[in-house]
């Protein structure tokens, strides 16, 4: 009796196994080396394969196929874990804040929610390294909930927004119960910048859901002359600089960028499109501060750094040069 | 109060390995921390369910695999992981050119695999944990393990070759 690939069944009639039948199940394990702690067996497969070319040919592939797998993750193994897995290890929820060190993470966020009416109309990318696509998406889904929202509406800052159709409500947003969601799943605490030097002023924070099934916290603030800024704040660890890249659609601007355990992306239309660059160092100058402050250092503060309205550009450099966004409906590069 | 720090150390130590399966089983390197974070909450939340005569990495297997598994099923929208998220697997390897090929395409392939293939392979090709143990964490018996190796392999093959000379280097 013969399996599918003509490998004798290593089972008697009466199902019980026969130590003298190779079954395939053999060659699975040769080829993953468990056959190594029993040589007598091991050989009578070696006999097998020499006599069996197709077998050999097949055996062979699966140990290359495990090699290149290997070699596959092999980097993932060598890599550094990153500190928030750590954290979340180590931390307990009684004896969170008592750990060492001033850890804090600030966030901004600003926008103004003219109409932007309808889909992205314009959108920067930057593929060509990993994770830009789906920071691309992330800043897309943000643009697309900006323009959705209700126009300065007062429920933005309270019991959440209807759905849009992009973002939904994931839990309510009095308090800071959407920060404080944050700050358990990058273990590094998040707070609300002071933005009222810009003349905004907070108004609500709320738990979303962007990108598919991605949560995102967004922030929302109010300027004085009624433009309003929103910022959304998603979990995603990237340890290493990231340029702001800049993104449109119609009226509205989307910033986006990475800071450590954060992907940032801060929309803004009306009044407020144009002042959302003023904002970024600021916002960006208190997450580098949390870095130096805690376990992060070494990202780019200074405005200076920045990469705004322009594309990335020579080695070390922000991420990507000159390739689409896979997912977006049109790009153009401002 | 020892034996809870001694269990975090424990799994402190297993998290490069979480992560790189996650990595593979994924194939999208912008979702490992995530999956391999909410599996390592799970499990503190769990951890009185852990029994200490099995392996502590195999349970840990267990619990990101079912979270993927979970999530997947949850996310109907969730988009489709293109080829090209393989590739983008492949290009944080180690600059070893002469296997990049080799890797992007191996990447490619198991993408296109059933999920539950996919796993089986990694449990063993990846992380060499025997056929109990891999059908352990599958929550599935031996022989459904060999036959999700079997197919998952066979099916490897149509979309993967190797350089000969390596296939043919190891089996001799």
């Amino acid at each position: 009796m013969t399996d599918r690939h003509g490998v004798p069944r290593a089972d008697g009639p009466d199902g019980v196994p026969r130590r003298d039948v190779l079954g395939e199940i053999d060659l699975l394990a040769y080829a993953d080396g468990i056959l190594d702690t029993d040589p007598a067996r091991r050989e009578a497969v070696r006999r097998h394969l020499a006599d069996t070319p197709e077998d050999a040919a097949r055996v062979a592939d699966f140990v290359a196929q495990n090699e290149a797998i290997r070699t596959l993750g092999a980097e993932w193994l060598a890599a550094p874990v990153p500190t928030r897995l750590l954290d979340t290890v180590y931390a307990d929820r009684s004896g969170f804040w008592r750990r060492p060190g001033p850890r804090r993470v600030a966030v901004a966020a600003l926008m103004a929610i003219a109409a932007i009416g309808g889909a992205a109309g314009g959108w920067i990318a930057a593929a060509g390294k990993p994770h830009a696509d789906s920071l691309g998406a992330f800043a897309k889904s943000a643009l697309l909930d900006h323009g959705q929202l209700p126009e300065a509406g007062p429920e933005v800052d309270r019991t959440g927004v209807a759905r849009t159709g992009v973002a939904r409500t994931g839990v309510a947003s009095h308090g800071h119960a959407p920060l404080n969601w944050l700050t358990r799943r990058i273990a590094v605490r998040v707070e609300v910048p002071d933005l009222g030097a810009h003349g905004y002023t907070l108004v609500g924070q709320q738990r979303v859901v962007l990108d598919g099934d991605e949560p995102a916290v967004r922030l929302g603030y109010r300027h004085s002359d009624g433009g309003v800024v929103n910022i959304y704040l998603r979990p995603r660890w990237e340890d290493r600089p990231a340029a702001v890249m800049r993104g449109s659609a119609g009226a509205a601007t989307v910033l986006r960028w990475l800071d450590g355990p954060l992907a940032v992306a801060m929309t803004a239309s009306g009044d407020g499109a144009g002042a959302v660059d003023d904002l970024v160092p600021t916002v960006r100058s208190a997450i580098a501060g949390a870095s130096v402050a805690g376990q992060r250092a070494g990202w780019p503060i200074s405005h200076d750094a920045l990469l705004l309205d322009r594309p990335p550009a020579g080695p070390g450099g922000p991420a990507g040069t000159g390739a689409t966004d896979a997912r977006g409906p049109s790009v153009r590069v401002n | 109060m020892h034996d809870e720090d001694d269990l975090k150390w424990l799994i402190a130590r297993e998290i490069p390995h979480l992560r790189r399966y996650a990595a593979v089983l994924v194939g999208e390197p912008h979702r490992v921390d995530d999956l391999v974070q909410d599996c390592l909450e799970r499990a503190l939340r769990k951890r009185h369910l852990w029994r200490r005569q099995g392996r502590l990495r195999s349970w840990l297997f267990r619990l990101l695999y079912r979270q993927h598994v979970d999530s997947g099923r949850r996310g109907s929208r969730r988009r489709e992981v293109t080829d090209a998220a393989a590739a983008e697997l492949a290009t944080i390897q180690p600059p070893r050119q002469e296997h990049m090929v080799q890797v992007r395409d191996i990447a490619t392939a198991l993408r296109r695999l059933p999920v539950e293939q996919r796993a089986a392979i990694l449990l063993v090709g990846l992380d060499g944990l025997s056929y109990e143990e891999a059908a352990q964490v599958l929550d599935v018996p031996v022989g459904t393990l060999r036959s999700r190796l079997s197919r998952g392999r066979d099916a490897l093959r149509d979309g993967w070759r190797p350089a000969a000379q390596s296939a043919l280097r190891r089996v001799k």
